[in-house]
């Protein structure tokens, strides 16, 4: 990837030298993406996003905060985003405590950059083989397998940041995902199965596994039962667990906490969940395409219990909002929100401030495995995986989702035969709260939402046919 | 510029079919709580994205980088990829064809957000604040600005040169009270007639003549009722009546999406899924009866104003109304040329990408409900006893949109045809087809089109959508949040 340090340099020198400047930071992230997306037995597009750029932030000697960006490095257009911050940050105080970060040594190092991954994007052969092979084996799986298709993302990204204040970091890294779905067909019943995996380097890609698993689960789902609406006892594979994990963590923003999804605010320190739930951020825990040893405003990394045991311990906190909270940034500082109009893809997004985020969170093990959880449930449904599951409404945590892949009724410790989609419609704390057991964790989920969790049994979960 | 274009035109090669967009972008958000600029900042991006055809298979490459060396590199890494997978592929691409268009269209506005300066648009957003802040139980009023200036150009190789450049302006207008139900946000949705807070234009289009001050009040006071509702009630199986802004997520969701060719061909299917109504529409060779005379729906991009307001699609194909729905029969996708070679039919310009930096896709673009011969009030008095829900809320939707459910920012109690109780934590769901069977009463005289948000593909790309409709009834479960 080119190196742009020159251009980063010329930018602070630049913010820095303007009359009204008290502090200046510069941020420059490049990207370099790769995606296959197959449908239909076959790759439908083969697409590749270069893109780099630098977001500046200025604070001025009266507290005014401004932030523009550019993917123009010309001289000109860093002189003109510049001029965009300045005049942004008359509108916008902020507290006389508020300072871009200071210099910390990261006590951990970022070893996630695979020189072979890079390779397979610029050599791009060997990794369309790779997953038009993954295609073919999954549908060689089993003949009731009708199609096969899945998403393969390899992105190499690197990020600078330099500061006023003498912070100057410099990180790269590598992240590759794949998701695989099988369709399988009966005279009767058409059902999918799928699994997914990310890493960070090219070698951890093992297709066979994904396409097993995929088809096995798309063939053991034909011609499932209808279920009467009820209270079950729900065992969520940690596909599931992924996106469940992923809204509890949306809740904790500070962010969203002041706007629409309050239903987490000023509960610091209560039990808003089962003792068995650990959640946690650690990017270097976490394979993720923002991944390092410092967080997007330089702050070091570092391993924050989100919930502990059940109870809301800390949420993540940038800069901005740390000061909001007479605190300190816990490293949680990130830029790749969705922008007005803009879109988001793996990487650093210069364009963006930072926000306080949880990208890399992750769920700690328990001592359970899923055949214990069978055994120990009378009336209840295990599933592989919830699809678009929401928080519908922020106030009160109302949770609802499809059951869509893999859902099994158990009865008296035994699956005794697959079910047909349903809806749950619960509460997530509720849900949260009914953790009974948690078993061993893996890397789960849907692309960048990829995390670290592991399956869970829940009681009392609502669900309902249709 | 067209220096720029023709030279990676020219790098076509024999039968290579090649199209570019060259875009130009300027962004400006200001986010606001309480009279308190809480985020402010402007971006600009410029780039190219290439899209190379050559032996039945598609590269692409886009970048920021506009110097002739990298553009020369980034049409081969589109044009290798392209190559490799031809090598494969045992189904070569076709496309349906097109006319060749040469055109500039450029939107018009009567108050340039870009010739206003910085400083009257905060005095604006602080006044607006001031607007929405009429008691002492609003805790917090929330304003977010944003607007859009944007430049494209698409050439292809076949001849079309268009060029398009279009702003988008949006206010985003928000409170939170409390009362005697606890702490309650609401949000003005966006677009619609009365009132509207975004489209494509200048500040003309916002309320009336750039003043907000009716819909700001309107915030307030929704609010302020909002923090005082009940908890919604669970009841199974009873007439709903949607409001036009519900309606606009409504038909975003279960019919706008399923009538996307590319989820109908199954294209879609690895993440966010396909569709029930696959193989029934007149496209398909098979028009089916899927709904009551009461659902008709169009895709119309030329609607000036919206959101997504477009003549052309991303691969220069001319935008027309497209009637997805007629009277319940299912009748025409929107398409790709691609997807209309494979169905024999002729593109309608569906295809669009959120910026230079992706590849285009299928996507609904101002996908709206017909109107009907009933009067928005008519429905509720016709209504024995069932629900009112208004602004749509959250969606989740099944993967096939066979099954939804939507929450509302809030709903209404109907005794004998007329509002009763108030209440917050409303999602309605239904299974689709017996939904649309069951509509019953739709209006002809409050159709609106507001912008609904929408998110594709992979890598995600958001978008401008506008999506909309009259006041409508049918059947539907109301959940509140205790268990059905």
């Amino acid at each position: 990837m080119q190196d742009y340090s020159e251009r980063l340099e010329y930018a602070l020198v630049k913010a820095r030298g303007k009359e009204n400047t008290a502090q200046a930071e510069v941020f420059l992230g490049a990207n370099h993406l790769l995606t296959l997306r197959s449908a239909v037995g076959k790759i439908l597009e083969s697409k590749v996003i270069q893109d780099a750029g630098i977001g500046i932030r200025i604070l001025t000697k009266d507290y005014g905060l401004g932030f523009s960006s550019t993917c123009d490095l010309s001289d000109k257009s860093i002189l003109d985003a510049i001029e965009e911050a300045i005049a942004l940050s008359k509108y916008r105080k902020v507290n006389t405590d508020f300072s871009f970060s200071f210099p910390q040594k990261a006590k951990r190092k970022c070893t996630f950059y695979d020189k072979n991954l890079v390779e397979a994007i610029l050599s791009y052969d060997k990794i369309n083989e790779q997953v038009n092979q993954m295609l073919q084996d999954t549908m060689d799986q089993n003949p009731a397998i009708k199609e096969a298709a899945g998403p393969t993302h390899l992105v190499e990204y690197s990020k600078q940041i330099k500061n006023t204040n003498g912070v100057d970091v410099s990180e790269k890294g590598t992240y590759w995902n794949m998701e695989v779905l099988a369709v399988a067909e009966s005279s009767t019943d058409r059902r999918e199965g799928s699994d997914s995996s990310a890493g960070w380097k090219i070698s951890e890609i093992d297709t066979k596994s994904l396409s097993k698993h995929a088809a096995d689960m798309a063939v053991r789902s034909l011609d499932g039962k209808k279920i009467e609406a009820d209270s079950y006892e729900l065992i969520l594979s940690a596909m599931s667990v992924s996106t469940f994990i992923g809204w509890l963590a949306y809740l904790t923003y500070p962010q969203n906490q002041e706007r629409n999804m309050p239903l987490l605010k000023d509960k610091i320190g209560e039990q808003i969940a089962s003792t068995l739930m650990t959640v946690a951020h650690d990017p270097l825990v976490v394979p993720n395409p923002v991944s390092g040893a410092y967080d997007d405003e330089g702050v070091p990394t570092q391993d924050i219990k989100i919930i502990e045991e059940g109870i809301f311990k800390e949420m993540p906190l940038d800069s901005f909002y740390a000061t909001q909270f007479q605190t300190a940034s816990n490293g949680t500082g990130y830029r790749f929100q969705v922008a007005s109009g803009m879109t988001v893809y793996p990487g650093q997004l210069y364009q963006s401030e930072p926000l306080p985020l949880l990208p890399a969170a992750y769920m700690e093990d328990g001592e359970s495995t899923v055949d214990e959880m069978i055994a120990t449930t009378k009336n209840g449904i295990f599933l592989d995986f919830l699809h678009y599951a929401y928080v519908t409404n922020g106030g009160t945590g109302d949770y609802t989702g499809i059951l869509r892949q893999g859902s099994f009724l158990i009865k008296n410790g035994e699956i005794i035969q697959p079910i047909q989609k349903c809806r749950l419609m619960d509460n997530i704390l509720n849900m949260a709260k009914n953790i009974e057991m948690v078993g061993p964790s893996r890397m789960a989920g849907h692309w960048r939402d990829m995390i670290k969790v592991p399956p869970v049994k829940i009681s009392n979960v609502n669900i309902i046919p249709y | 510029m067209e220096d720029l274009l023709q030279y990676v035109l020219d790098m076509a090669k024999g039968n290579e079919y090649l199209d570019i967009r060259l875009e130009y972008f300027q962004n400006v958000m200001i986010k606001s709580i309480n009279e308190e600029i809480t985020k402010a900042f402007t971006y600009q991006k410029k780039g190219l994205g290439v899209r190379v055809l050559s032996n039945g298979a598609w590269g692409f490459a886009s970048t920021r980088d506009l110097s002739k060396d990298h553009l020369r590199k980034t049409v081969e890494i589109a044009r290798k990829m392209a190559q490799v997978e031809s090598s494969r592929t045992k189904t070569p691409i076709q496309l349906a064809e097109i006319p060749v268009s040469e055109d500039r269209v450029e939107v018009s506005c009567q108050i340039d957000f870009r010739e206003i300066p910085l400083e009257e648009k905060i005095r604006d957003i602080l006044r607006w604040h001031k607007e929405i802040q009429i008691s002492d139980n609003i805790v917090r009023t929330i304003v977010d600005y944003a607007t859009i200036s944007a430049r494209k150009f698409f050439w292809s190789s076949e001849g079309t040169k268009i060029e398009f450049i279009r702003p988008i302006v949006n206010v985003n207008l928000g409170a939170v009270a409390k009362g005697t139900s606890g702490v309650r946000a609401y949000y003005q949705p966006w677009g619609g007639t009365t009132p509207v807070v975004g489209g494509t234009g200048g500040h003309e289009i916002l309320g009336k003549n750039g003043d907000l001050t009716e819909t700001c009040y309107n915030t307030g006071e929704k609010v302020l009722k909002l923090a005082n509702a009940k908890p919604a009630p669970n009841l199974r199986n009873i007439p709903i009546v949607f409001d036009p802004s519900y309606m606009a997520l409504l038909v975003h969701e279960i019919v706008g999406h399923p009538s996307e060719a590319d989820r109908v061909l199954g294209w879609e299917a690895a993440w966010a899924g396909s569709t029930w109504w696959k193989g029934m529409s007149k496209d398909e060779g098979n028009p089916t009866k899927i709904g009551s005379k009461y659902v008709t729906v169009y895709n119309d991009p030329t609607i000036p104003k919206n959101f997504a307001y477009m003549l052309y699609d991303d691969e220069g194909t001319p935008c027309r109304r497209t009637t997805l729905i007629n009277e319940g029969v299912l009748t025409e996708r929107m398409h790709s040329r691609e997807t209309a070679f494979i169905m024999g039919v002729e593109p309608n310009g569906a295809m669009r990408a959120n910026t230079y930096e992706y590849h285009p896709i299928i996507r609904q673009i101002n996908v709206y409900w017909g109107t009907g011969d009933w009067k928005a009030e008519e429905i509720i008095q016709d209504t024995k006893n069932g629900v009112y829900l208004l602004g749509a809320n959250i969606p989740s939707i099944d993967d096939q949109r066979f099954n939804w459910a939507i929450s509302s920012q809030e709903g209404f109690l109907i005794e004998n045809g007329e509002l009763s109780d108030h209440f917050y934590s409303c999602t309605a769901t239904a299974t689709t087809p017996a939904f649309l069977q069951s509509i019953d009463a739709l209006a002809g005289d409050d159709q609106q089109l507001f912008w609904s948000g929408c998110g594709k593909g992979d890598p995600l790309q958001g978008g401008t959508v506008s999506n909309g409709g009259p006041t409508m009834r049918g059947i539907a479960t109301l959940k509140g949040p205790g268990s059905l």
